[in-house]
């Protein structure tokens, strides 16, 4: 195709370099069905990246199915007269050497057709450097990109445009990012572009501070983690993964290139950091960095003092910590976090790591891109932050920001001092939901241009969408007549567990939609994750009081909603993403399709609590298994859909991704995946309206189950098991209601049986189980350690 | 009417593979056999393909790939003649030795000259218990489904069989199935398989230098208080077996040499619960009709489910005296037991055997699911 239109569909995608990012990237275009072409110096390269990809052993998949790897070639770069013309788009992924990447990049410029793409990735070399002697063709439609590792795990992808690169050319390009599931922010050419400027900076203030203050790593791992909005791999851990070489490598471009830094002498590579990559310890690839791996499960620490490994303190606390950990919102932690006493080495680390890192990212603005927005953006979707460093600086408050910055002398930005002057924030809303941030030059707060497939919902909840709402759930409306049941549990928002508060609001969405208010229901949010489960301390306090009688209610109006959802007369679609577990599974198949997230984690693993899925999960599971071996053309018969199901159920298996999903037969073969989670809502409404023309209310279907003689071989085999103790008596109790459920009871083998009947014996088996102590006992479990008892 | 005597002219078997992850998980069971039969009639190309009156397989689980009358598919794809019939049986573990036992009753009446059996198990391809098992309510309750596995533990409480003795008794087994390869016992009965990929599958699978300590560091199978493990328990294993059957009479007409004759069989029904001792009853029945003792025998292959089944036999039946003749080759503990193969290849290996040793009579005889047991004597040619 032509580059120039505004979007981008590449035929084929030409990779130049199988390594870790090369292979990463194939992967990401192969996981969209979009061919193709991997380029090595030799065969043997190439069909060993291959296989890498789809070796079942690597602990990082970056395929979502082993099947994708059909989508992509290996080729050599002997090959590129006749395969590299055939390419639309070029991602050249070899070494970070300059004279290397020029050489490539002279040899694709004479084998490329006019106007495709060509880009190279790096993660700081100078995007300009590379194109002396390029034809003009080559220059405009050349650019950098910056891929954070693992591909498909890290969203972000930093762009960077050349001298003479085509303004639509990256606009093509940045679309494209986004359909396929990242998030593109343009920033300049400058060493180390955004995130990793800011990131190296900020770590080797992290080790500073260590040593000033004279804290154990271990500790500041701690502190720089969650409490400061960061992941758990925080510092040193993200340090080993990256790898210290690397990290050096970086810092030092950083220190060699920005000659004008204000805080230049913070760019040298620390002395630790010096000293571990002088004795080759490297971090995780080399065994040992930072933290050293000396034995199954246990990992020890570096001691500053010697340079040698020591023991971790398995939990490292402070008061300071544990008055964080009070706070939901990440801005709250890093306020509570900063403005600790004076004399507490925790707060003073936290304080001068967060405002120095506050400052050196504001000081950027204008260097490394053009807004806060971008900088906090990359850095947020870069290393998986919360909250961006600019933007901490607004949760802590201006004034006190700027304070605290001349008690740790900390030169104020000038930014920052404008903003104090005028805007008094550096970030805002317009009244209609949308982030606004400060421009300098203007001093205003000026509303960011949004991605219009991106619906957002907190923005429509300030513009007033709000249908109903109660605690946990509301009713949104998305226009054009649809609504969204959105479910979002304040006490728990990572895992929205399904209650009656959730219930009750779909069952008005149902309502709502009955009555003709509106023409379809969307069941979705745009949390970490969908759904986690029933609200499983809800239950085991109703099991504890003795009241099965509710107990069994409530799993009747699950079964009632769901089979509502699937068989109403008018659309229902589910958005399921992340963590969609149980109940939550069972929530998305209250609809007729499926729009998931590829990124989806979803099983029935009520079995870890003690429990079967009585929310129609196993209804849901026979039907599902039902159909797919009516198109595999396996011998069919009454049992094979039971013991599939039997397989997904009595194990609690997960899927590694929406494609495994359907090829597990968790979801259905004919629910539609999408790569972009900011897309997924906009997708499920859209597919919702598709659904309206020409509808078709779902008739019941009918199952055929095995009855007690299929039940009878089932109980033998988990009999056989516990008499063996490959399972423990009580995992052969819960097996055995799960094989009287999947194989409907008294059901006949010959006559179909009523949906009802499955949905009546699992509520029967859930309320037997729930009253077991020994169920009660996994239950409890759970909800302490956050793993199951197998008891 | 009088009786044909009847004989087995050649035998044939492909290697046994590995259940799930062996050799012939590659080909599917009717291409398994096709090749074996196509083998054997190479090798004896005097044998008129018009007057093979009929093709038998016996089969554990008939259905799926062994299903559609496996028997006939087999007749047909390995090019013989349309006119020959072709019939699926079942008898569990001793389907195939009933394969032999008909073909052999009929041509005895003379309905034909010759007959092929084919014994066939791919275990991995049709899964133990078929796709679709159902259990009635009325034999579950009296433990008629009792799994094969806990016939053994039954076995081994009864007669107090050590898990030391069990052990012992399979790791001799692999240690004769290793010398019998390593001494080219196994030259003319074992047929290589083609493979898909243009390879060839030449050798059991299972035979292996036994390692003591993991034999024992195993944890009981089926019953966590008893002693049957995986090592004293024959494996779930893919394989096909080919008899040829003729009258002696047609052996005569046609050129063919008999390698053995069967001098009698005989099947009966024991307590499912022990469904091990099968052979005892069986051999009883099979040396009655022929006249003869245990002690006339010079081989005796006894097909070793379990370890603990096997010692039950030996020790219940009297079969003391003869035990250094019992699966003189390796039993099934060390070489797999593809359920259906197995009949036709005890009935097969015991003529290899026989011919080793010079002797005169071999025993066959195999324990069936369900309790019921199977025995075939032979006396080979030329004795």
């Amino acid at each position: 195709m032509a580059a120039d239109s505004t979007t981008l569909t590449p035929k084929r995608v030409g990779v130049v370099g199988g390594g870790i990012m090369g292979s990463g990237i194939a992967a990401l275009f192969a996981n969209q069905k979009i061919p193709v072409t991997l380029f090595e110096v030799s065969e043997e390269l190439a069909k060993g990246a291959l296989a890498r990809l789809t070796d079942p052993k690597q602990k990082l998949q970056q395929l979502t199915t082993p099947r994708n790897s059909k989508h992509i070639r290996a080729a050599t770069v002997d090959q590129y007269p006749e395969l590299l013309p055939e390419c639309d788009v070029i991602v050249e992924v070899v070494p970070e050497i300059l004279s290397l990447k020029q050489k490539v990049l002279a040899a694709l410029d004479e084998h490329r057709k006019p106007g495709s793409i060509v880009s190279t990735n790096t993660s700081g070399l100078s995007i300009e450097s590379m194109l002396e002697g390029r034809s003009e063709d080559f220059r405009q439609h050349f650019f950098g990109t910056h891929y954070f590792h693992p591909v498909r795990y890290m969203s972000l992808v930093e762009l960077i445009p050349g001298p003479d690169t085509k303004q639509d050319v990256m606009d093509a390009y940045a679309g494209f990012f986004r359909a396929v599931g990242k998030r593109p922010v343009v920033g300049r050419d400058t060493p180390n572009f955004i995130a990793n400027r800011i990131g190296v900076y900020a770590l080797n203030k992290v080790v500073a501070l260590t040593e000033k203050y004279r804290l154990p790593i271990e500790l500041v791992d701690v502190i720089t983690g969650k409490a400061l909005g960061n992941p758990k791999t925080a510092t040193f851990r993200l340090a080993d993964m990256v790898g210290l070489d690397t990290t050096f490598h970086v810092l030092n471009n950083s220190y060699e290139n920005c000659p004008d830094d204000e805080v230049r002498e913070d760019l040298i590579p620390h002395a630790w950091l010096k000293r571990l990559v002088e004795d080759e310890r490297f971090g995780l690839k080399s065994g040992a960095g930072f933290y050293k791996k000396v034995g199954k499960g246990h990992i020890q620490v570096l001691d500053p003092e010697t340079f040698d490994y020591r023991d971790q303190d398995p939990k490292p606390r402070a008061d300071r910590l544990r008055a964080a950990k009070g706070y939901q919102q990440p801005g709250e932690r890093i306020r509570c976090m900063v403005t600790g006493p004076m004399d507490d080495p925790v707060s003073s680390l936290a304080r001068e790591l967060v405002l120095s890192q506050g400052a050196y990212a504001l000081n950027r603005l204008g260097e490394v891109a053009g807004d806060i927005a971008t900088i906090d953006d990359a850095m947020c979707w870069g290393f998986g932050r919360e909250i961006g460093p600019i933007a901490a600086l607004d949760a802590i408050g201006l004034e006190q920001s700027a304070q605290l910055m001349e008690e740790c002398k900390i030169p104020v930005p000038a930014a920052l001092k404008q903003a104090i002057d005028t805007t008094g924030s550096l970030y805002g809303e317009t009244p209609a939901g949308e982030r606004t941030y400060f421009v300098p030059e203007k001093k205003v707060l000026e509303a960011q241009a949004r991605d219009p497939r991106h619906v957002s919902l907190p923005a429509l909840r300030k513009q007033g969408a709000i249908v109903r709402e109660n605690l946990n759930a509301r009713l949104i409306h998305l226009g054009d007549g649809v609504l969204l049941c959105e479910l979002d549990v304040k006490v728990v928002p990572h895992m929205n567990p399904v209650d009656d508060y959730v219930l009750g609001m779909l069952e008005q969405g149902h309502e709502l939609c009955e009555s003709g208010e509106f023409r379809a229901l969307v069941i979705g949010n745009q949390a970490p994750n969908f759904c986690a489960g029933a609200n499983l301390a809800a239950v085991l306090g109703l099991a504890k009081a003795g009241r099965v009688d509710l107990i069994d209610q409530m799993a009747k109006k699950l079964q009632d909603l769901t089979q509502r959802g699937v068989h109403a007369p008018y659309p229902v679609v589910a958005a399921p993403h992340g963590m969609t577990l149980g109940g939550g599974l069972e929530l998305s198949h209250g609809a007729q399709v499926r729009v998931a997230y590829s990124e989806l984690y979803c099983g029935l693993v009520e079995v870890g609590v003690g429990l079967v899925p009585a929310g129609g999960g196993c209804l849901r599971m026979l039907q599902l298994q039902g159909r797919k071996t009516n198109l595999r053309k396996r011998p069919l018969g009454p049992m094979q859909k039971t013991l599939a199901a039997f397989d997904l159920i009595g194990f609690g298996r997960v899927s590694t991704s929406a494609e495994d999903a359907q090829r597990k037969g968790l979801i259905a073969r004919d629910d539609v995946i999408v790569a972009s989670k900011d897309e997924q809502i906009l997708a499920a409404k859209e597919v919702a309206l598709k659904l309206l023309d020409g509808f078709e209310q779902r008739q019941p279907e009918p199952v055929h189950c095995p009855g007690e003689g299929g039940y009878l071989v089932m109980l033998d085999t988990i009999e056989g098991m516990a008499r063996a103790r490959q399972i423990t008596p009580h995992s052969a109790t819960i097996a055995k209601v799960q094989a009287r459920i999947l194989s409907g009871g008294s059901a006949s083998p010959v006559v179909p049986t009523d949906p009802q009947t499955i949905l009546d014996l699992e509520r029967e088996g859930f309320c037997e189980l729930v009253m077991n102590p020994l169920t009660q006992a996994r239950m409890g479990y759970m909800l302490k350690k956050g793993k199951p008892l197998f008891n | 009417m009088e009786l044909k005597k009847t004989g087995i002219v050649d035998f044939g078997r492909s290697p046994i593979s590995k259940a799930k992850k062996g050799l012939l998980n590659a080909v599917t069971p009717l291409e398994l056999a096709s090749q074996v039969v196509e083998a054997l009639l190479e090798r004896n190309p005097q044998l008129p393909k018009d007057k093979v009156e009929m093709v038998v397989c016996g089969t554990a689980y008939p259905e799926a790939e062994q299903g559609l009358n496996v028997g006939r598919q087999i007749a047909v794809k390995a090019g013989l003649p349309i006119s020959t019939a072709g019939i699926t049986v079942n008898q569990f573990c001793a389907s195939s030795q009933q394969a032999v036992m008909m073909i052999s009753d009929a041509l005895s009446c003379g309905k034909g000259e010759i007959g092929i059996a084919v014994g066939l198990e791919h275990m991995s391809r049709v899964p133990q218990g078929g796709y679709n098992p159902a259990f009635d309510t009325e034999l579950n309750e009296k433990n008629f489904y009792i799994s094969m596995g806990m016939t053994a533990e039954n076995l081994a409480k009864d007669g107090s069989i050590s898990r030391d003795d069990q052990e012992a008794f399979a790791m001799e087994s692999h240690r004769k199935a290793l010398a019998a390869w390593e001494e080219g016992a196994f030259t003319r009965e074992v047929i290589g398989i083609k493979l898909p990929d243009g390879s060839t599958a030449e050798k059991d699978e299972f035979p292996r230098e036994p390692n003591p300590d993991k034999i024992k560091s195993l944890k009981p199978a089926f019953d966590a208080a008893g002693t049957v493990t995986a090592a004293t328990s024959s494996p779930l294993s893919i394989g096909a077996a080919v008899v040829i059957v003729a009258t002696e009479e047609a052996a005569a007409k046609y050129g063919l040499s008999l390698r053995a004759t069967i001098e009698s069989t005989a099947i009966a029904g024991c307590d499912y619960e022990r469904m091990g001792l099968g052979p005892i009853p069986a051999t009883e029945k099979v040396l009655e009709r022929t006249g003869l003792k245990i002690e006339d025998m010079d081989v005796i292959e006894l097909n070793e489910a379990f370890a603990s089944q096997s010692l039950a036999v030996i020790r219940n039946g009297g079969w003391t005296d003869v035990a250094d003749k019992i699966n003189v080759l390796g039993g099934a503990l060390a070489i797999g037991h593809p359920l259906g193969m197995s009949g036709a290849r005890i009935i097969g290996t015991a003529i290899t055997a026989l011919e080793r040793a010079g002797g005169t009579y071999a025993l066959a005889t195999m324990c069936v699911g369900g309790g019921q047991g199977a025995s075939t004597v032979l006396k080979r040619v030329g004795s």
